[in-house]
């Protein structure tokens, strides 16, 4: 326990800055959407310009945060740990903002509106990441999750999009109340909701029935978030239906704070009984990461096979989280990180297609490297960092995985790693098959894909973040392993 | 010459081509021909230059560099050769140089073909150079990515085929490999990934259960590569695919990342394994050799013989390997380069014949001798370089293999005399098949073997001479690091 950081708890509100001027700026667009002229010239491009704006705005707030206190009342650390992930959660809203720009448009989606739960979904995202409470915690985790049901509805007029929001909030509210019960008999089995305080009780707890019943619960209610098997269900449909930014966001950055959340809730309150949930962990990393390879291989939609990808991803990072280490530790934060460029970038791929109006089946892909030379390269640069190919970031994110499982005697582990990779080539390279093998359909033949430039703004960046986190992942590894030791 | 740094120049030569060659507009096919072939001409220069630098008597490495790259956990870019891996660096340079000259008949996507095997060749380059673990497997995976595309685009007609089976059989193989990597890394004080220094601490550090799963790993990813009976079944399928200057560079050089693999990696770092794995690896040489010489016996389609054949020359690699005497290693080694070279010209032949007939099938390939003579006379000295005649590299690899084996393994050694009779006679069968008789009337008139083709052909078959009378050229490069390694595996 540091008694230092309850000392200094009172309600420092420039611990929360980043969150502070994202709520804002979430205000203001709806405000903007109520008040600009419904017929003015480029309305919903203003509105999108707005939140970039906006989403910039809190990045910067983030430079302004006070490193290592707590604040309100010790429920949240503004710690390394805290400002990695609001700094990965942010840039991952800033790209999926930056990908939404033409397709909101396009769509004619209420753009105040959309923004505004992009940014309420990422305030909720933040506070998961910075929580020290499991109350806060789970606030943090109904405000991200309430902003999703919505964003994944938001196509009226398609029935997908309102299945795909219909999923996600039925199996959702239900993962919330499992997460809650887990919450429930942790308080009952230690006195507190403080993480520093149930690690402290923990060490005096002997496992038992109910500690079990609460680490699985927990399990439960987070890996709903991160699409861990069994809880994975509404992931594909989910996926599918929902518009592709909010896939996007959906994929990495729902998928990045469940990752926090585990990270804090097992690494600082459960840290006492590891080997209780190492195993269950381990176990419940193999049948996801399996079950996603498998099941991704007979996908037609790209969307769809990127859900399943986006399974498996989650098995490998719940690999390193099994392995119960710093190494692990780390391990999960630079594979988060990884995730978001590569995940959003093929994404922003899709959405550049469906702004021409285009499917994203892979046939509707077939052909896209002799149609857009650059745009197909980005795609396949992006598959291969997912695949896991050198010297890309997914690749280090890999590599660092099998380091920590290996390091904590997990060979088996890593061993069903490289097995499920291997199957992964199946499917991407289905992928880059369509796109660099197959003919493209006689009538798109020649036809460009026209990105515009904020689309592309935001495919750069994923793409840069791709290659600099595999060309240096000496930094990155440092901040998250810095981030590790401080936990 | 000696202050530049030599091998990233190997590496980034072609990798610059490959860049700057972007810029060329696609429908400039010839002048996107031209200037690959002379990107390529420059590593054939380095490498001469590098030859007449390099000190042969060394067992270590030269021509080192070394950049860190993420020093909190002792990954470097770090590059050297030894003899061994210079003979393979300087038979890349040659037949990479050599496959863009037969490259010339490509006539679909013509640029993104040439942009794609420079880019292969910077990756093998770095294979064969880098001696850093993590480094070693970016170039190693790097050179599955053109790979892939050349065959999926260029290919025959189940080329797609072909080239995800080639993808996912490298790939489970080079995955596990990462994982012993990791393990090799952990137990050996986890501060650094070169891999002369893991070698060197290995024997003391790994711990008695962990040696076999590691050493078992590693291999599994490079028999993949050779490819080691059972792996194999990917390589008819990705040469008969494949178009000729690509099943040239996999024959010639892609079959070598595996034994080098071998020879560099899993021997050396593992010699206890590597001692009481001699025999199962020996099993698996003879095997290869046997069955791969049956399977070429029994092939109707010439390029399915010729990578039966491939199979069954690089046993003979995996036999010296085992047999651990300096003369078995040496030969190992030679034959390496000689089946790099011999494979070349087969596949450079076949593809003549194809050009000109369209059929791969020897029934319908008779009398070539007298369709077109000068081909014709070129696959008998191929042929016969490919079956063991004395005065051509293939008898010193095969012959030297054998004799420095016979004394460790009498009996498989006799064994393998059979696969020697096989291989003369699926030799002799293919020229007989292929060159005797009277020819197919529509076949009777057609081009003998043009000044390019002739250009491709010329100097392998001077390489093949100049080895075969005269093998100390390579032996001398290869002997010291060659007696080093058999003093680590052979515990001394």
């Amino acid at each position: 326990m540091n008694g230092g950081l309850a000392l200094l708890a009172n309600t420092n509100m420039s611990v929360i800055l980043p969150e502070i001027v994202l709520t804002a700026a979430g205000l203001l667009l709806l405000l903007a959407e109520a008040f600009l002229p419904q017929r003015a010239l480029g309305r919903t491009g203003a509105v999108g310009g707005l939140a970039v704006l906006g989403a910039l705005a809190a990045l910067a707030a983030l430079f302004r945060t006070p490193v290592g206190v707590a604040g309100l009342s010790g429920t949240v650390w503004s710690d390394g740990f805290g400002m990695f992930f609001r700094a990965v959660l942010l840039v991952i809203l800033v790209m999926v903002v930056l990908m939404s720009v033409e397709f909101v448009e396009r769509r004619k989606i209420p753009a105040g509106e959309f923004y505004a739960l992009l940014a309420f979904a990422t305030v909720g995202a933040m506070f998961m990441a910075i929580s020290a409470d499991l109350i806060s915690l789970y606030i943090g985790l109904e405000l991200l999750s309430i902003s999703s049901y919505v964003l994944a509805g938001f196509l009226r007029g398609d029935p997908r999009s309102g299945e795909a929001a219909i999923k996600y909030f039925l199996t959702g509210a239900m993962a919330s109340g499992i997460l809650l019960f887990g919450i429930s008999l942790l308080l009952g089995l230690t006195g507190s909701t403080n993480l520093r305080e149930v690690a402290g009780a923990l060490s005096s707890v002997p496992s038992g029935a109910a500690l079990f019943a609460a680490l699985v619960l927990l399990t439960g209610g987070l890996g709903f978030k991160l699409a861990a098997v069994p809880f994975h269900l509404w992931a594909p449909d989910t996926y599918q239906g929902a518009p592709t930014p909010v896939t996007a966001f959906l994929s990495v950055g729902s998928k990045g704070a469940a990752v926090a959340a585990f990270l804090r809730i097992f690494f600082v309150g459960l840290d006492p009984v590891k080997p209780d949930w190492g195993f269950l962990l381990a176990a419940v990393s193999v049948l996801t990461m399996t079950l996603g390879n498998v099941a991704a291989l007979h996908q037609r939609n790209v969307k769809r096979l990127l859900a399943y990808s986006s399974i498996a991803q989650a098995g490998y990072i719940l690999a390193a989280l099994a392995s119960a280490n710093a190494a692990g530790f780390s391990a999960a934060m630079f594979y988060v990180a990884a995730y978001a460029f590569m995940n959003v970038g093929a994404f922003a791929v899709l959405v550049a297609l469906a702004n021409q109006g285009e499917g994203d089946d892979l046939d509707d892909l077939a052909g896209l490297a002799r149609r857009e030379p650059v745009l197909g390269f980005l795609m396949f640069l992006f598959l291969l960092s997912l695949l896991g190919i050198p010297p890309l970031a997914g690749f280090w994110a890999k590599f660092f995985v099998f380091r920590a499982a290996v390091d904590a005697g997990l060979v088996w582990l890593a061993v069903a790693l490289a097995l499920n990779s291997a199957i992964s080539v199946g499917y991407y390279y289905a992928v880059v098959k369509a796109m660099y093998v197959s003919p493209a359909p006689e009538e798109r033949a020649g036809r460009p894909v026209a990105a515009g430039l904020l689309l592309q703004v935001g495919l750069a960046l994923a793409a840069a973040g791709v290659i600099v986190l595999g060309l240096m992942p000496e930094t990155f590894l440092g901040w998250a392993m810095l981030a590790a030791q401080a936990r | 010459m000696a202050d530049l740094p030599m091998l990233s120049l190997l590496i980034f030569v072609p990798l610059a081509g490959a860049a700057v060659g972007l810029f060329i507009p696609a429908e400039r096919e010839r002048t996107i021909k031209i200037y690959a072939m002379a990107v390529s001409a420059i590593p054939v220069v380095l490498v001469a230059a590098m030859w007449a630098a390099f000190e042969p008597g060394s067992a270590g490495f030269q021509f080192k560099e070394y950049v860190p790259w993420v020093p909190s956990l002792g990954i470097a870019y770090s590059l050297g050769v030894d003899g061994i891996s210079f003979a393979l660096i300087a038979l890349s340079a040659l037949v990479f140089f050599l496959a863009f000259l037969a490259s010339f008949g490509i006539e679909r996507r013509v640029k993104e073909f040439f942009i794609l095997v420079l880019i292969l060749e910077a990756a093998v380059m770095g294979v064969f150079a880098a001696l850093d673990y993590v480094l070693f497997y970016v170039f190693w995976e790097a050179v599955l990515i053109p790979m892939y595309f050349l065959i999926a685009i260029w290919g025959g007609p189940r080329r797609e085929y072909a080239a995800i089976k080639f993808l996912i059989y490298t790939i489970v193989g080079s995955l596990l490999m990462v994982v012993a990597i990791v393990a090799l890394y952990l137990v050996t004080g986890a501060d650094t990934f070169s891999i002369p220094e893991i070698a060197r601490r290995a024997p003391e550090s790994v711990p008695l259960s962990w040696r076999w799963w590691i050493f078992l790993g590693l291999f599994l990813g490079f028999a993949v590569k050779v490819p080691v009976w059972p792996f194999h079944t990917w390589l008819p399928d990705a040469h008969v695919e494949a178009p000729t200057p690509i099943s040239v560079i996999l024959a010639a050089i892609l079959l070598k990342m595996g034994t080098y693999g071998l020879v560099r990696i899993s021997q050396p770092t593992l010699p206890e394994v590597a001692r009481e794995f001699a025999f199962a690896l020996a099993v698996l040489g003879v095997i290869n050799i046997i069955y791969g010489a049956l399977a070429a016996m029994a092939q109707k389609d010439f390029k399915k013989m010729v990578a039966y054949s491939s199979v069954s020359h690089m046993g003979y690699v995996l036999l010296g390997l085992a047999a651990n005497t300096p003369a078995a290693v040496n030969a190992s080694v030679f034959q390496m380069v000689s089946h790099g070279l011999i494979s070349a010209m087969l596949f450079l032949l076949v593809g003549v014949f194809y050009d000109r007939t369209h059929t791969r099938e020897m029934e319908r390939l008779h009398g070539m001798y007298l369709a077109a003579p000068m081909a014709g006379v070129i696959l008998a000295f191929a042929g016969m370089g490919n079956l063991g005649l004395p005065g051509l590299s293939g008898f010193i690899g095969e012959f030297f293999t054998l004799l420095g084996s016979v004394q460790v393994f009498r009996t498989l050694v006799y064994v393998t005399l059979l696969g020697v009779v096989l291989t003369a006679a699926f030799n002799l069968l293919m020229m007989h098949r292929v060159l005797m008789g009277r020819p197919r009337e529509e076949f009777a008139v057609m081009p003998d073997v043009s000044p390019r083709e002739l250009a491709t052909l010329v100097p392998l078959m001077a390489a093949t001479l100049l080895l075969g009378i005269w093998p100390s050229v390579l032996m001398n490069l290869t002997n010291a690091p060659v007696m080093q390694l058999v003093a680590k595996v052979g515990g001394m």
